[in-house]
């Protein structure tokens, strides 16, 4: 079962017969914080950190990924949902143990409107997930503040690459220059053959 | 021993050692590179299938590197280097002849492979000819994910269902003679030794690879044809019990790698002057 599935009723699942479902946040240098890149299927988080890498980090587009199974994210899409997700956390019953109970740090994404990507807000230091519920709803006030929805999880639930051998390749494979793939040098040959051809192709 | 900071700088005895012995290096990588490419779309998952595409893609990058290196000591063209030989004039081992197999295979050889090729680099990154050195620094950068990607798939089907452990040994069977024949002396290696060009004797290599991947096996419980004899002066000394399958680099190769040449250079032998 996903948390998201629970908390939030119309989100998607968090497995299937591929896979477990991963979220990747990433940070390129131009980012302030990690944002959300998109998911990933993988057998299991070692192989999820793997495909990551070939997502969002082959082509020199994050110097930082965040790698987070969605089974450990929960999602608030609205304070009037507080006091349904609280009771549900409360109960015990929905959340997994280690969580409910465990004091740890939890990491806090906003995300301000649709088809914008949710973005690293905080972490919440020595909280309880329920604790950490209500203290994310009242850090961001949701939508007084702009945020349409909330994904919080523990810190130990993320996957950090930042190894530059992984995520800084010696190889130039982004597209953005020309001389990638040794293109420049055909393009001047092509170009030069036009202009002998009197400009005309064939 | 002095360095060779170019093509210019080679000695005409060694130019030609030089070309052999970069052509195994790139023939290899070539190889290895197009049958593990053929996984684009039928991987076991489509995550997968973007990550072994991509390595597959690394692995011929890495050959063009050491092609680009033939085409300046020779004045051909890359093409012509990659796609314009015979298949008795390439020269890679007999065990990227193979075609790719099921996934067990495929994996069984990366390994065995990677860890060969990961150890040859680190000698190399010291070579004396200087463009094989700065080549090597980037290539061992690169081979950080592929050695990751390998053991991460060993250790799951050593370790998983009882069909895939079997598919696993089967191939480890299969391979073992020519994973030994990866360590097929280079022609002429007593006088690229001498000139520091290659830093360390196939034969010590292979001495080496067998203590990297003998706890691996050891672990995971795997075929493992070799006796090992301790050493009192130093470390234990690896004798495999089978025979390796040589030739490779002298031109020897399977009719797998004569159907694979005949495909990856099928659109080259069309029109050898074409340009792209």
């Amino acid at each position: 079962m996903s948390n998201l599935v629970e908390l939030a009723p119309g989100a998607a699942v968090s497995s299937d017969a591929d896979g477990e479902v991963f979220e990747v946040f990433q940070q390129d240098r131009r980012d302030s914080f990690p944002h959300h890149g998109g998911n990933l299927r993988a057998p299991d988080n070692e192989l999820a950190i793997h495909y990551a890498r070939e997502f969002y980090g082959r082509r020199q587009e994050s110097q930082k990924l965040w790698i987070i199974p969605r089974a450990a994210l929960w999602e608030i899409r609205d304070t009037r949902q507080l006091p349904a997700i609280l009771h549900a956390l409360a109960r015990g019953d929905t959340t997994p143990e280690e969580y409910s109970q465990t004091r740890g740090t939890f990491a806090i994404f906003g995300q301000k409107q649709d088809g914008k990507p949710f973005v690293w807000l905080q972490d919440l230091e020595q909280v309880n997930l329920l604790e950490a519920a209500e203290a994310a709803v009242g850090l961001a006030h949701l939508r007084e503040e702009g945020y349409l929805r909330l994904w919080l999880c523990p810190r130990s639930a993320i996957s950090e690459l930042t190894d530059p051998d992984l995520l800084q390749p010696p190889f130039d494979r982004s597209y953005r220059r020309l001389d990638g793939y040794n293109i420049r040098e055909k393009l001047r040959i092509a170009r030069q053959r036009v202009q002998d051809a009197g400009g005309k192709l064939l | 021993m002095s360095e060779i900071a170019g093509s210019q700088a080679v000695a005409p005895d060694l130019k030609r050692p030089l070309i052999d012995f970069l052509l195994a290096l790139a023939d290899d990588e070539f190889v290895l590179g197009y049958w593990d490419s053929e996984w684009t779309g039928v991987a076991p998952i489509l995550e997968e299938d973007v990550a072994s595409s991509s390595i597959a893609q690394d692995e011929i990058g890495h050959a063009r590197l050491f092609y680009q290196e033939v085409a300046t000591l020779t004045g051909m063209s890359l093409d012509r280097i990659a796609y314009g030989r015979k298949p008795e004039e390439y020269r890679q081992v007999q065990l990227v002849d193979h075609r790719r197999g099921d996934w067990a295979f495929t994996i069984a050889r990366q390994f065995l492979y990677h860890i060969a090729d990961q150890l040859r680099l680190e000698h190399l990154s010291t070579s004396t000819y200087l463009p094989i050195a700065q080549a090597v620094a980037k290539i061992q950068r690169e081979e950080v994910y592929h050695q990751m990607h390998v053991h991460a798939w060993l250790e799951r089907l050593a370790e998983s269902t009882p069909e895939a452990r079997q598919r696993l040994e089967q191939a480890l069977e299969c391979l073992w003679p020519d994973a030994l024949g990866m360590f097929e002396p280079f022609p002429d290696e007593e006088l690229l030794l001498r000139a520091g060009i290659l830093t360390l004797a196939s034969a010590s290599l292979q001495q080496e690879w067998l203590a990297a991947i003998a706890p691996v096996f050891e672990r995971l419980q795997l075929p493992f044809p070799v006796s090992r004899m301790e050493s009192p002066t130093g470390a234990p000394k690896y004798q495999p019990v089978i025979a390796p399958r040589l030739g490779g680099r002298r031109g020897q190769h399977t009719p797998d790698f004569v159907g694979l040449w005949e495909e990856m250079t099928m659109v080259y032998r069309v029109e050898p002057q074409a340009s792209w």
